[in-house]
């Protein structure tokens, strides 16, 4: 008993240290963010006062950049709260440093990844049109209301498994905990004295939000895909869309997981508690997403192409010879082939490797997603010369502000809240010492 | 013997007129017969009858393609639109099928291509066209009965009830943790150990 308290001890001072000792790395990080953020806003107010003639969108290609960075930043929240709710509910122990992190990034991402299709608009103060005259039978409306019950969802999730640390936090002696830190604490801890039915109440409504939220994330992304797949544009028009979207979150979202664990690892020497185990078992997983991303994209593309009718002879060319060629080759190859090697190799299936790997696959992700929304749109509907189209210098600021916005949150998270679930693994450790294990 | 030797020759000779044009005709000898109403209406389909004949003997041309096209125009770019497609039958008839999407006059245009790949053959014609009922209609989806904005509320209710109920549970470990609070300061009071 002793051993566990002293590692609770331990673990408890680690967290509390990484919150509450600011250092001026950390300081210079959310400076520079900080910076990085007013420029993108600064790059919104030029599209704000001037129109979208500032960005590279026009009649025949209206969604670009903002569009594609929508799907990409949603895809990445989405796949942190499944891998969360999934491993939560297959018992899998080895999540429980690694799910406050991976709920966390999910709330950072969904709160600006919603703003993109606002930015999107050119015209914010025309949204309330959506909700005054949207008709139901619109997957736009449907988009609106999955993100927003989402959102909701997955702060809920968030704050619900986070009760125990809060009070945790709430009872720590020292000076250390600031005043406002203290009020906050006590707030989000609601009264929990750890008892019984307490725990019972928690453990109830933990495993009901993980169930709930994860009918609700593959819809979010399904009916995200259907934003395009209902369009009668035949590249998008294909009912492979919405599980496609669905593996793609999932995919960039356990890359990011692992690329955060990494840094904040790093930062605040957390060793310990994410081990390269932690790294391995999610190099594993996206191991099993490269495969099925591949298999998505020769099932979508053999299908269209074996038929060859239609816009499709125009999109395939352009796709693999034409000018998404070079995207396309390095996300199938590079993207997809080449991290799955990564966590195949023994040799690279470490930390440095997997964490390689997890940084190709958001590029590539993120470069999948703009060809995806990009080149369907450039297929002509009449008779006229294929549209060009290139993110200006304004939609390449606002993305970028967008993303730092996403570390910013991130960053301010880890200040706040323990980066990990200090009463699970507690919880974890004594279940193990008991058992005379050594409580992984 | 005069008669054995009429025989292949005739056998041939309707053989040949009855295979013959449909396959090596070239377009430039093609005769282009259209027989379409000179007034139509938006959003009204009008039926577009083409024959197509050999110039030279009149023989029907089967199985030969016709299309019927519009010039148009889109952001600078010039081009034909293809309206209609049909196959000529055994006495050289397509039926082609068109409705008219805008108003005013319509100046269509028929082409025939010929199989060995000559310069197509092509016939003008102009349709009135004038203000008709709304052509833009509603009717992709499928419809269900009862499967409604109803169903979508449902759902959602369903989904809302959950996060209610889960939202709840916060507030009952609140309540739970005020009521064991105050329980710990009773015992205390009475002497008892303090949590």
């Amino acid at each position: 008993m002793e051993e566990v308290a002293a590692w609770r001890t331990r673990l408890e001072g680690k967290v509390v240290s990484a919150m509450t000792h600011t250092g001026r790395g950390y300081l210079l990080l959310v400076g520079g963010l900080l910076a990085i953020v007013a420029w993108g806003v600064f790059a919104y107010t030029v599209q704000l006062r001037d129109g979208l003639i500032v960005t590279g969108l026009r009649d025949r290609i209206m969604w670009g950049f903002y569009i594609s960075n929508f799907v990409f930043v949603i895809g990445i929240s989405y796949g942190g709260v499944l891998m969360s709710a999934v491993l939560r509910l297959t018992g899998a122990e080895w999540r429980r440093p690694i799910t406050r992190l991976a709920e966390g990034a999910a709330v950072a991402a969904l709160c600006v990844g919603a703003l993109f299709p606002i930015i999107d608009l050119g015209r914010p103060d025309r949204f309330h049109f959506l909700l005054v005259h949207g008709r139901w039978q619109s997957p736009i409306v449907w988009d609106v209301i999955a993100i927003s019950t989402y959102l909701v969802a997955t702060f809920l999730y968030l704050f619900l498994l986070m009760i125990p640390d809060m009070a945790l936090l709430r009872d720590r002696p020292g000076q250390a905990m600031s005043r406002w830190r203290r009020i906050l604490y006590r707030q989000l801890s609601f009264g929990w004295v750890g008892g019984e039915r307490q725990r019972r109440t928690l453990s109830q409504a933990g495993t009901m939000m993980a169930i709930a939220i994860i009918p609700i994330a593959v819809t979010v992304h399904t009916v995200l895909a259907w934003l395009f797949s209902m369009n009668l544009r035949e590249n998008w028009n294909s009912t492979i869309f919405g599980p496609f979207f669905v593996a793609g979150a999932v995919f960039s979202g356990i890359a990011t997981i692992i690329v955060i664990m990494a840094v904040v690892r790093k930062i605040y020497h957390l060793e310990e508690y994410i081990t390269e185990k932690h790294f391995v078992y999610l190099g594993y997983l996206l191991g099993i997403f490269t495969l099925v991303m591949i298999y998505m994209n020769v099932a979508e593309f053999l299908t269209v192409g074996y038929s060859m009718v239609g816009e499709a002879p125009f999109h395939l060319d352009q796709l693999f010879k034409g000018q998404f060629a070079p995207l396309f080759w390095f996300v199938f190859l590079g993207g997809f082939v080449t991290p799955g090697l990564l966590v195949l190799m023994p040799w690279t299936r470490n930390i440095r490797g997997i964490v390689a790997a997890a940084l190709i696959v958001i590029v590539a992700m993120g470069i999948e997603r703009y060809y995806l929304v990009v080149s369907a749109l450039r297929v002509p509907q009449m008779p006229y010369e294929p549209s060009v189209y290139a993110p200006s210098w304004v939609e390449f600021s606002v993305v970028i502000g967008a993303f730092a916005l996403v570390g910013l949150l991130l960053a301010l998270f880890v200040k706040v809240f323990p980066v990990i679930s200090m009463w699970e693994m507690g919880e974890t450790r004594e279940a193990g010492n008991a058992a005379g294990g050594t409580g992984r | 013997m005069r008669a054995e030797a009429v025989l292949p020759l005739l056998l041939f000779a309707m053989l040949g007129a009855t295979f013959l044009p449909g396959g090596v005709v070239h377009a430039s000898q093609v005769e282009i017969e259209i027989s379409a109403p000179k007034e139509a209406q938006v959003g009204r389909e009008v039926q577009i009858r083409v024959t197509l004949r050999s110039s030279g003997d009149g023989v029907p041309i089967a199985d030969a393609e016709v299309t019927l096209l519009r010039e148009a125009s889109f952001a600078r770019v010039v081009g034909d639109v293809e309206l209609a497609r049909a196959a000529t039958d055994q006495n050289g008839v397509a039926i082609l099928l068109y409705e008219p999407t805008v108003a005013g006059e319509q100046n269509l245009k028929l082409e025939y291509a010929a199989a060995d790949g000559a310069e197509p053959q092509t016939a003008a014609l102009t349709i009135s066209v004038a203000e008709g009922p709304q052509i833009e209609r509603s009717t992709a989806g499928i419809r269900v009965p009862g499967l409604n904005v109803w169903a979508l509320v449902a759902v959602l209710s369903a989904v809302w009830a959950i996060l209610f109920t889960a939202a709840l549970s916060m507030v009952r470990i609140g309540r739970i943790g005020a009521e064991e609070g105050a329980h710990a300061d009773q015992t205390r009071g009475r002497g008892g150990p303090a949590k």
